[in-house]
């Protein structure tokens, strides 16, 4: 077995699906006795996790250029808000985890997704003003039109605002951005870095 | 426990291609403060351009030229026409611009992009003011027949700089042009002749077989941000640094056109002169290529 | 250039070469114009990655027919207004005025775009990009004949350099019936004089058919042998395709 550096492309066998199971970018035929590649890139075999009840090897395709890349469920991803109302935020997601996507995906992040205490005593505009760039996580794959985003923890929220005067802010705490230059106090649902 | 702030903290934490994305003006300024841009070009240096003539076998002059990543393909087909009773000693040029959904994530069929009923009409007005072709050269039979020249460029990848682009693609083609040799039929109509010339006829433009191209039309598009002057843009600093102007000039160094379409940045005197400076530059750059593909295709 | 655009025609002859020239409805033994045998295919020549603006593309040349296609995505599609959890194809084929012999031919081929569409959905696992759609679009820079199959096996092409998820590639021949003689990858001269013609796509893997096109008649013998033909000939254009994109364009992370 050991780790083979085979380039392989879609279509191609990886192996028996005795032997192996699909990972990412592999597949099983319907009749369960191969598997497959469904991208082009290098085999390479996986431990499965010890507790798992399924000790067969992984194989997998990996390798090749970030592409197909879709916000997925539980996922971090960056986005710059682009339009404030009463019970929520829009967003258009510019990263998924620290990589840039070519084309912008539309997320929203509705107010009971802000943040993860009193809830019920949340400022949409205390919150976010459009411009922001916020760190979120991919609540779900939402509807027709957005992802549902939610910031409602330590780590996510604004990372980066400007002030009213057009300045980038200065964090001060949790809730309060300033202005370097004109010293003026904005508020933010602002993320924790490190800690 | 660190607080994000201006400078870093938090935005440390991002890749280059993710900062680059996010804060687009940033990351372009930190590499114009070291007269650099983030491909390494120097901020005066046009990218790599190459031409290669004869790219479509089909049509009666072609080429494929490449300024960086920005691939145009432009191609001629000569059809017949009636010329206009007030210029029956001349022919015509139709000249079209495309921009087809395999160039650009931007550009959707059904959906043509905002950018290609302007450079077309850029393309047509320049090749026209510049008197590179002489439409008496495209009469056949005065009065009666004379050639409509239809040249058609399509943009194969768009990575800014589209104008120059097109404009040395179909420069390239017109210098590949080879005019088919015709005869009138006994009907009256204009054909080409066929190797075994069945019937006799004698060709009507047996000595017209190129297009005398004077004053030669060459650009150079450069982008105006703050005091820099960036020639050459790519689609991405087009799109963040929207101010533009492009420069015509013709082989002999002659003016052809300025265009500047609006923009935040005020083009002063000064800086024109700079873009002018910076195209006239280019134009020798350019004539070498073209002469250097021309040339190449000679040898055969 | 004022005024109205003045009508033209093209000074082309319009005459075709008359068919028996190249052969006789009873010959059996004559030879093509580009001096192929039967079932012989046009070398076929691949490069992916030829559109840097797109997420994967490829560029295909046989013989006269080149292809450019693009694809975009997995991305949002304003046109889609409902939501669904797996994700959608969306396929456009065009071509350039001058890939026809007569300026402007191309408009003759609007099916191609739900044909090229029909052609790859099967091969596509259009589970792992739900709600978001994937654009596929091909332009005909030069026709030669065989157009669509072209288009077809260089759009499954570019779809592995997008990274979409696959089933296997996607690999199509055609197949006219010229009198007597079934004839492979047939040139634009060649489908004027056609009797019949047969299109076969298929994921060459498991040689599984994902879409038989027929015009004309066709008695079942010789359906059976254009189908193998086309599958033989199939096997051999994506032992082609995958040298492709393991190839020196083939873009791996480092």
């Amino acid at each position: 077995m050991g780790n083979d550096t085979e380039l392989v492309t879609p279509g191609e066998k990886l192996g028996r699906a005795s032997e192996f199971k699909a990972g990412r970018g592999a597949y099983v035929s319907p009749d369960n006795l191969t598997v497959y590649a469904s991208l082009t890139g290098l085999r390479h075999i996986v431990s499965p996790p010890p507790d798992s009840p399924d000790q067969r090897p992984i194989v997998e395709v990996t390798g090749h250029k970030a592409h197909g890349a879709i916000p997925e469920p539980g996922s971090i991803v960056i986005a710059r808000v682009t339009k404030v109302m009463a019970r929520m935020a829009s967003a258009d997601i510019m990263c998924l985890g620290t990589k840039s996507v070519r084309e912008n995906f539309t997320g929203i992040i509705r107010l009971q997704d802000i943040r993860a205490t009193e809830i019920d005593k949340v400022d949409m505009h205390k919150s976010f003003h459009p411009g922001d760039i916020v760190r979120a996580i991919v609540l779900s794959l939402g509807d027709a039109r957005a992802y549902f985003l939610s910031t409602a923890k330590n780590e996510l929220g604004v990372i980066s605002a400007q002030s009213a005067a057009g300045v980038p802010m200065v964090a001060i705490s949790w809730t309060e951005m300033q202005c370097p230059i004109t010293g003026q106090i904005e508020h933010r649902k602002v993320a924790k870095v490190g800690g | 426990m660190g607080l994000p702030d201006s400078s870093g903290g938090l935005l440390s934490e991002l890749d280059v291609d993710a900062f680059r994305r996010l804060f687009p003006l940033r990351f372009y300024e930190s590499h114009l403060a070291k007269s650099t841009r983030p491909d390494g070009r120097p901020l005066d240096k046009a990218r790599d351009t190459s031409s290669a003539l004869g790219a479509v076998a089909s049509a009666d002059g072609s080429a494929l030229v490449k300024i960086g990543s920005t691939t145009m393909l432009a191609a001629i087909k000569m059809e017949v026409m009636t010329p206009s009773q007030e210029s029956p000693d001349e022919g015509c040029i139709a000249i079209e611009f495309h921009m087809p959904p395999i160039c650009s994530p931007i550009v959707r069929p059904g959906r043509p992009a905002e950018a290609a009923p302007v450079v077309s009409k850029q393309l047509s007005d320049t090749i026209l003011s510049s008197g590179m072709i002489n439409l008496k050269e495209l009469s056949l039979i005065s009065g009666k027949a004379a050639w409509m020249v239809y040249l058609d460029i399509y943009c194969l990848d768009a990575d800014g700089a589209l104008f120059d682009a097109a404009l040395l693609s179909a420069v390239a083609a017109f210098s590949h042009l080879q005019i088919p040799v015709v005869s009138m039929n006994d009907e009256g109509k204009v054909v080409v002749m066929s190797e075994e010339n069945e019937g006799g006829k004698e060709p009507v433009n047996k000595e017209k077989r190129k297009l005398t191209l004077c004053s030669i039309p060459f650009s150079l598009t450069c982008i105006l941000y703050k005091n820099y002057i960036l020639a050459d843009p790519t689609a991405e600093e087009e799109s963040i640094m929207e101010t533009l102007v492009t420069v015509v000039l013709d082989s002999s160094g002659q003016l052809v056109s300025l265009y500047k379409p609006g923009g935040s940045v005020l083009a002063y005197t000064s800086a024109i002169q700079d873009c002018v400076a910076l195209t006239r530059q280019r134009v020798r750059e350019l004539q070498t290529i073209l002469d250097e593909a021309t040339a190449g295709m000679e040898v055969d | 250039m004022a005024g109205a655009t003045p009508t033209t025609y093209s000074p082309s002859p319009t005459t075709r070469k008359t068919k028996s020239l190249i052969f006789r409805n009873d010959d059996v033994d004559w030879v093509r114009t580009d001096g192929r045998d039967f079932h012989q295919c046009r070398p076929a020549f691949f490069k992916i990655g030829a559109v840097n603006a797109a997420a994967g593309s490829a560029y295909a040349e046989f013989g006269n027919t080149k292809v450019i296609v693009s694809v975009f995505g997995p991305r949002e599609s304003k046109k889609a207004m409902l939501y669904s959890d797996i994700g959608r194809l969306n396929c456009n084929v065009s071509y350039t005025t001058f890939a026809t012999p007569v300026r402007g031919q191309g408009s003759d081929h609007k099916e191609f775009s739900s044909m090229l569409h029909k052609a790859l959905e099967g091969a596509i696992i259009l589970e792992t990009f739900p709600k978001t759609t994937v654009d596929v679009f091909a332009l005909v820079l030069e026709s030669g004949g065989s157009d669509l199959p072209v288009v077809i096996s260089c759009a499954s092409l570019a779809l592995a350099d997008a990274g979409i998820m696959m089933y296997d590639l996607v690999a199509s021949v055609s197949v006219s019936c010229l009198g007597k003689n079934l004839v492979i990858d047939p040139v634009l001269e060649e489908e004027s004089y056609q009797d019949g013609s047969l299109m076969l796509t298929c994921m060459p893997s498991r040689y599984e058919v994902t879409q038989l096109t027929i015009t004309g008649e066709w008695s079942t013998p010789k359906l059976n042998e254009g189908m193998q033909i086309c599958l033989d000939a199939c096997a051999k254009l994506a032992t082609i395709m995958r040298e492709c994109l393991k190839g020196p364009d083939s873009a791996l992370e480092e």
